[in-house]
């Protein structure tokens, strides 16, 4: 299963929400934002050598979580150069995430924002899309329109993820926003450990399983499972 | 068959250029296969990139529409032929149709690349990320002398490698005058632009005469004959360029100078 998390709008936390859905999916996270990487890479190639054809997808792939009791998760990270986003070619990213599925089979692609190919061609290939919006009324207009693209190429969604929510959302609200990205509304409350558990290598599920943060991962993860059991 | 073609040709340096009529004077959609009859590849349309939706190795295939008439064009690197293109097919056409099926191709048609221009990308690529992979000294610098904006993928690849600074270390460099950064910074595109250009015009003015010594240091810094080959003729180009630049640049700065924008009048009647 490919699931694409996108959202439109950047900063609206796609990236921590794909990493920790990943770790709790026990996934390979690829960081597709091909001009302006989040997720943390390491020596070694990355998807931009992957797309211009200088590197082995499968070899591209860290191993997360070697710690005893942590999940066990991967990692394609991307590259942070312009010359090596310029060398990427985005049509060469669907053989390469079949590759990563056929190998680790749940993958899940952070989406870079935006409406360009970049964003577009993740979400052709997902089999499903989780979308990630911030509760601000001007965020979840760019969440309409990428809901739109995600129609347009056949991308079922399967959950929609209001991020970093400070003052409880009414049931009004949820419902809203509910029937009009027609999906699921998980909703992530405000917590810091969110925001640094991509630099401290320590996803939610492990880190603060307890916390409304991981529960909400949790119930995301279980409706992307449902979903693929179908 | 139903649908009737015509077809031109024009020779423009070896290249074949194949300008295709079709016409569909029936009241059905007709669904028309071409085939490439030219004894060389088909180079199609492109939409950054991305050849057109039907484009294929042998021809293109599209649906024409009902009493309409379809212009399509390719070109070849081979002889002229007659014909060039042949109906291969000619059918009814079905309701179905995958042209805008969600492929990865399809989507860079529909909304473009968001690849950084090739003026963002630093022309020595100086890695300002961790760069892990970058050998220190062992592999041989080969800076790029001979590309004159040619925009193309192997160029930004070769980009990514790293460029030793220029005879930063040699004696010459030293009694040679260098231009001094003006106190303005210039724009980043016209900065790299200008870089570039001095980089090439440095080699060639190396090689211009050299010593057999000196020949050989160069060839060893740009990393082999072929490496020079076309620097000539891209100086040359350099030369033709920054003079329409410079005039360009007279004249733009004169029509600056006499302006003078009524700031206290404006002001005075909003």
């Amino acid at each position: 299963m490919i699931l694409a998390v996108t959202g439109g709008k950047g900063g609206v936390g796609k990236s921590t929400v794909a990493y920790n859905l990943g770790a709790a999916l026990g996934a390979v996270v690829v960081d597709a934002d091909l001009g302006m990487a989040d997720l943390p890479t390491s020596p070694g190639s990355d998807l931009h050598d992957v797309l211009a054809g200088r590197a082995d997808p499968l070899e591209a792939v860290r191993s997360m979580g070697a710690d005893e009791g942590s999940s066990s998760f991967g990692v394609l990270p991307c590259g942070r150069s312009l010359a090596g986003a310029r060398a990427a070619d985005v049509t060469a990213l669907a053989t390469v995430l079949e590759q990563v599925e056929r190998e680790f089979g749940a993958v899940v692609v952070d989406c870079p924002a935006g409406m360009r190919a970049d964003a577009g061609v993740p979400l052709a290939v997902a089999d499903c899309a989780v979308l990630v919006a911030s509760p601000r009324p001007f965020a979840l207009a760019d969440a309409v329109r990428t809901r739109a693209l995600a129609r347009e190429l056949d991308t079922a969604l399967v959950g929609v993820v209001v991020n970093r929510v400070v003052d409880e959302l009414s049931t009004e609200t949820v419902e809203t926003v509910a029937e009009t990205l027609g999906a699921p509304v998980t909703t992530i409350p405000a917590d810091p450990r969110v925001a640094v558990s991509i630099a401290e290598h320590s996803p939610l599920v492990d880190a603060a399983a307890s916390s409304r943060a991981a529960e909400g991962i949790t119930q995301l993860a279980a409706a992307v499972r449902s979903y693929q059991s179908r | 068959m139903v649908i009737s073609i015509d077809c031109e040709t024009t020779t423009l340096s070896e290249v074949t250029l194949v300008t295709v009529r079709l016409d569909n004077d029936t009241p059905v959609d007709r669904d028309v296969r071409l085939r490439n009859c030219l004894g060389g590849p088909v180079m199609p349309p492109r939409t950054d990139g991305v050849p057109e939706a039907g484009w294929d190795d042998d021809g293109f295939e599209t649906v024409v529409p009902a009493n309409t008439t379809l212009a399509v064009g390719y070109a070849s690197p081979a002889p002229e032929r007659d014909p060039p293109v042949v109906v291969a097919s000619d059918e009814r056409a079905t309701e179905e149709s995958d042209a805008n099926a969600a492929t990865p191709d399809a989507v860079v048609r529909r909304l473009g690349r968001a690849t950084p221009p090739r003026d963002a990308v630093p022309p020595a690529a100086v890695e300002f990320s961790e760069a892990p992979e970058i050998p220190a000294s062992d592999e041989p610098s080969r800076p790029d002398v001979s590309s004159v904006g040619v925009d193309c993928e192997p160029e930004a690849i070769r980009a990514s490698r790293p460029v030793a600074p220029l005879a930063d270390d040699e004696q010459d460099a030293e009694e040679r005058p260098r231009p001094t950064p003006p106190d303005r910074p210039l724009p980043d595109s016209v900065e790299t632009w200008l870089t570039t250009v001095q980089t090439r015009l440095d080699y060639a003015e190396r090689l211009t005469e050299p010593s057999v010594s000196a020949a050989t240091e160069v060839l060893a810094d740009v990393g082999g004959l072929e490496e020079v080959d076309g620097l000539q003729a891209s100086v040359d180009a350099d030369a033709e360029q920054l003079r329409t630049v410079a005039e360009r640049a007279v004249a733009l700065a004169d029509r600056a100078a006499e302006t003078d924008v009524a700031l206290a009048e404006l002001e005075r009647l909003a």
